[in-house]
């Protein structure tokens, strides 16, 4: 969910809305003295994600770092303060005809050092699906209030340790992201957005099977199934008995994108399938949007959370239909060569299907909870993972307070 | 526990593994074991941590950096037996090795399924995919497809503890990213036994181009500007004036010797769009004044082109007795600065310098030639070697792209990083309980001692 305003979901917290690096440092370093919680917040889209807060504290806001650094756009890097927005990021690389290709919910709120932070996963397949494979460098403000910098700004660095990797994800728990260096990309000269209905769940695992090995590089293939997308603008709605809806995404040059659609058109017929819409640029905008938001609706009641499951890709259909038996509410977004799923279903069964998704030595946490979060640390995130000694070790050794949003992540 | 074949201890066995790539400095270790599972490498680290010994990980010791020299003596745990490739799943487009398996062998393996393991340094014909792991690899081609961080999906590690630890190879949001920050490690933080590596469709085409130009500085202006077209070919690989001369005379490849460099460019993808590309490339060279371009007209050609690119190297020792390749990145609009200082810094120090570069990551490999017999100009070499990576600095770069700190740039780290950055790293090193035993002495300068300087290798003096 959305965060109206700072701090109304922490009851009793105050605001702090620092003018630059040096005066987040302070408050943090004081913070540090007090052993006073602090909740970084950037657009404050996020709230929904991760614990809810436990402790009253200082909603710290990065709203006024927001500055442009540099923009060597020949060099296909970019360096931002972590406030701005991925709107306005989005329209400094429009400029230059470049791009940020991890799409986000509400870029116009969301900033850059919140994605980060969030270890925010887009749409497309690998290598644009995951926000750390564009992160070059950033500067931070640990838990002491020291401002330290990691990785640097250029696109190859094989200097000292990687401790970029470990603040993105970590959702704030190890330190104030103040500022990101990015790796971007030439924007695609066109895209299409090409889907089709399945009939029946069975159709789901074979048609992922045999597409996988598909010679068409669609930049992303998902897999829609459930109540949610019998609407999606642009695309007539589906017979009641369907199962769902088969999306694939191709860009690039438009004579590539041209030979992409037709090739599809053969393969899918091969399979028996039939690419119903095709939408193009503008057109395909508000579906790919509305896939985009998914992962965080602005109307989740208690009813309702999403989760997010990582599995082997050959797995993503078979628990796809065993989502939709448990919950037969329940909607559901598969990206196929991530082996990732993002399902709303009810919070009742998040532990069936965490326990069904470890079975198959898979990962499962919720993605999204709504404003009145009933889901606690442990519901949301699941048992420690491997490695969690370490973790918490390198916690206390960032944030010896524990004064970064306490409680939120995996950190008691 | 080993057993007797498994293990070397006498002085005339362990001589070979008292330094690798990099030879200045040289130690021998108390001892040398050759492991077969993971759980044998648990073992040997609790054992060196009951006598307080030092560990040192090594592959197929490539590493040009130091990286796996034994310091302080200790258990040399040599990964090269542990050389299976446990599964190629294709369908998950996932291969599972263990860590001495070479770069080359999972190529090998993978030839002809429609899949590949994208990171390719120049070494892979023997560094270990645990090796590469380690250094965080790179090669020519990570512009396009990164390093090989970006193509690691889960880890199996023996900590420092001697206990073993599996991350991946489903990603997990909830939970430190540890496997991306053990890439790149160089072993001092935990020893690699395993890795689940993403395999990548293989690109349905290629078109490859060799440009030659009148000056270093019109190649590095295409190259960027063709970036800056919105083409981001697979590799752009320069060749100085300097190395062609070298390359000519040992292999005869035709090149006009008053040529101030070549660049090798290729791009790759569908079919569809390639011939458009490679028109536009075209055009950006002959726009900065290439007296000729050639196409690779079918596989054999490309081949071919690619040869002059990959013999280069080898080419140098006809130059020169020694040689040294060193490792530097700049953004890469500053490339054509850094290639103009490197000019000024050999005539400076009276080195002769030959450069390639992988020049659309920024990434230089200037040469330097010399004689390891004169005292005096290897004294130049290192001074010369110094004000290059300092001038990488200075641009905004890094030290190492693609080498490692090892022992050898562990006196940069200061210079790149502020003291903040470097206590940040070693907090992260302290969270790994024990980890001051692993490898010691690589990757961080010590908090209170200061960096021994090295810069580089009469080493590669002896190659």
């Amino acid at each position: 969910m959305i965060l109206p305003e700072h701090a109304t979901l922490v009851p009793g917290s105050q605001s702090c809305v620092p003018a630059d690096c040096d005066e987040l440092s302070r408050a943090l370093s004081q913070a540090a003295d007090a052993g006073t919680p602090i909740y970084p917040v950037g657009g404050g889209t996020n709230w929904g994600y991760g614990a809810p807060a436990g402790r009253a504290g200082i909603a710290l806001s990065t709203a006024r770092l927001n500055r442009l650094i540099d923009y060597p756009a020949r060099d296909l890097t970019i360096t931002v303060e972590a406030g701005m927005t991925m709107e306005t990021l989005a329209q400094h690389l429009a400029s230059q005809g470049q791009c940020l290709p991890v799409d986000v919910p509400y870029a116009e709120r969301a900033t850059v050092g919140g994605v980060v932070a969030a270890g925010a996963r887009g749409l497309r397949s690998h290598p644009a699906y995951h926000i750390r494979d564009y992160v070059l460098g950033l500067r931070a403000v640990d838990g002491r209030g020291t401002l330290f910098s990691a990785g640097g700004r250029v696109v190859k660095n094989a200097a000292g340790y990687n401790l970029c990797r470990v603040l993105i994800g970590s959702l704030g728990s190890l330190g104030v992201i103040v500022q990101v260096t990015l790796m971007v990309k030439p924007r695609p000269e066109t895209m299409a957005l090409a889907a089709c209905t399945l009939g029946d769940p069975m159709a789901a695992k074979s048609v992922l099977d045999r597409l996988h090995q598909s010679g068409l590089y669609p930049a992303a293939l998902i897999l829609l199934a459930g109540p949610a997308w019998r609407q999606l603008p642009g695309l007539e709605a589906p017979s009641s008995s369907a199962f769902g809806r088969l999306v694939a995404l191709c860009e690039g040059m438009s004579g590539e994108v041209v030979w992409m659609l037709d090739r599809l058109e053969h393969e899918w017929e091969a399979i028996g399938l039939k690419a119903e819409t095709i939408l193009r640029e503008g057109a395909a905008q508000p579906a790919w949007q509305a896939m985009v938001n998914f992962r965080q609706p602005n109307d989740l009641d208690e009813q309702a959370v999403i989760v997010e499951a990582y599995l082997r890709p050959s797995d993503v259909a078979t628990a796809l239909c065993r989502i939709r038996e448990m919950d037969p509410d329940a909607s559901v977004l598969a990206q196929a060569h991530e082996g990732c799923i993002l399902a709303r279903i009810a919070p009742r069964i998040v532990e069936p299907l965490r326990s069904l998704v470890h079975a198959a030595e898979g990962t499962l946490v919720v993605a999204q909870q709504p404003a009145k979060a009933t889901l606690d640390r442990r519901a949301v995130w699941g048992p420690p993972p491997p490695g969690f000694g370490l973790m918490q070790a390198l916690k206390d050794r960032f944030d010896p307070r524990n004064i970064l949003n306490p409680g939120r992540f995996i950190f008691p | 526990m080993l057993g007797a074949e498994n293990v070397l201890s006498a002085p005339s066995e362990l001589a070979v593994y008292e330094c690798d790539g990099f030879t200045i400095e040289k130690n021998l270790p108390d001892a040398v074991v050759f492991p077969h599972t993971t759980e044998q490498v648990a073992e040997v680290v609790k054992l060196c941590n009951r006598f307080g010994l030092p560990i040192v990980p090594r592959g197929a010791g490539t590493s040009l950096a130091g990286g796996c020299l034994p310091r302080g003596g200790g258990v040399v745990v040599m990964l090269t037996r542990m050389k299976r490739i446990l599964q190629i799943d294709l369908r998950n487009r996932m291969a599972v090795v263990e860590a001495g398996v070479p770069n080359l062998e999972l190529t090998r393996a993978l030839a002809g399924t429609g899949y590949h393991f994208a990171p390719d340094p120049s070494s892979q014909v023997a560094s270990t995919l645990g090796g590469n792991v380690a250094t965080n690899a790179g090669g020519p081609h990570t512009l396009k497809y990164g390093v090989t961080l970006n193509h690691v999906l889960g880890l199996e590690v023996v900590l420092a503890d001697g206990s073993i630890l599996q991350l991946g190879p489903a990603w997990h949001p909830g939970a430190l990213d540890l496997a991306g920050v053990l890439v790149g490690s160089e072993g001092t933080l935990a020893i690699v036994t395993k890795a689940w590596l993403r395999l990548t469709p293989s690109p349905q085409g290629y078109r490859t181009l060799r440009a030659v130009f009148n000056s270093v500085e019109d190649a590095t202006n295409a190259i960027s500007d063709i970036i800056a077209a919105g083409i981001i070919p697979a590799a752009m690989e320069l060749m100085d004036q300097g190395i062609l001369a070298a390359v000519e005379e040992a292999y005869h490849f035709g090149f006009p010797l008053d040529a101030g460099a070549v660049a090798v460019i290729e791009v790759d993808g569908l079919e569809a769009g390639l011939d458009d590309q490679q028109r536009r490339i075209e055009s950006h060279c002959r726009r900065w004044n290439a007296r000729e371009v050639l196409r690779a007209a079918d596989p054999a050609q490309r081949e071919l082109l690619w040869k002059c690119r990959k013999m280069a190297v080898g080419a140098v020792g006809r130059l020169s007795p020694s040689y040294c390749i060193q490792d530097g990145v700049v953004p890469r609009t500053r490339l054509p600065h850094m290639l103009r200082r490197i000019t000024e810094i050999s005539a400076r120090h009276r080195v002769r310098i030959v450069n390639v570069a992988h020049a659309g990551d920024g990434n230089v490999h200037p040469i330097l030639l010399f004689d390891e017999r004169d005292r005096q100009e290897v004294a130049r070499v290192l001074a010369a070697s110094r004000e290059l990576l300092q001038e990488c600095i200075a641009c905004g770069g890094s030290v190492t792209a693609e080498h490692g700190i090892g022992v050898e740039k562990l006196e940069f780290m200061h210079q790149q990083f502020a003291p903040e950055d470097l206590e940040a790293m070693h907090r992260l090193r302290d969270a790994f309980a024990h980890a001051g035993r692993l490898n010691p002495g690589k990757l961080l300068p010590s908090r209170h001692e200061p960096s021994p300087q090295f810069i580089r290798p009469l080493s590669q003096a002896l190659v």
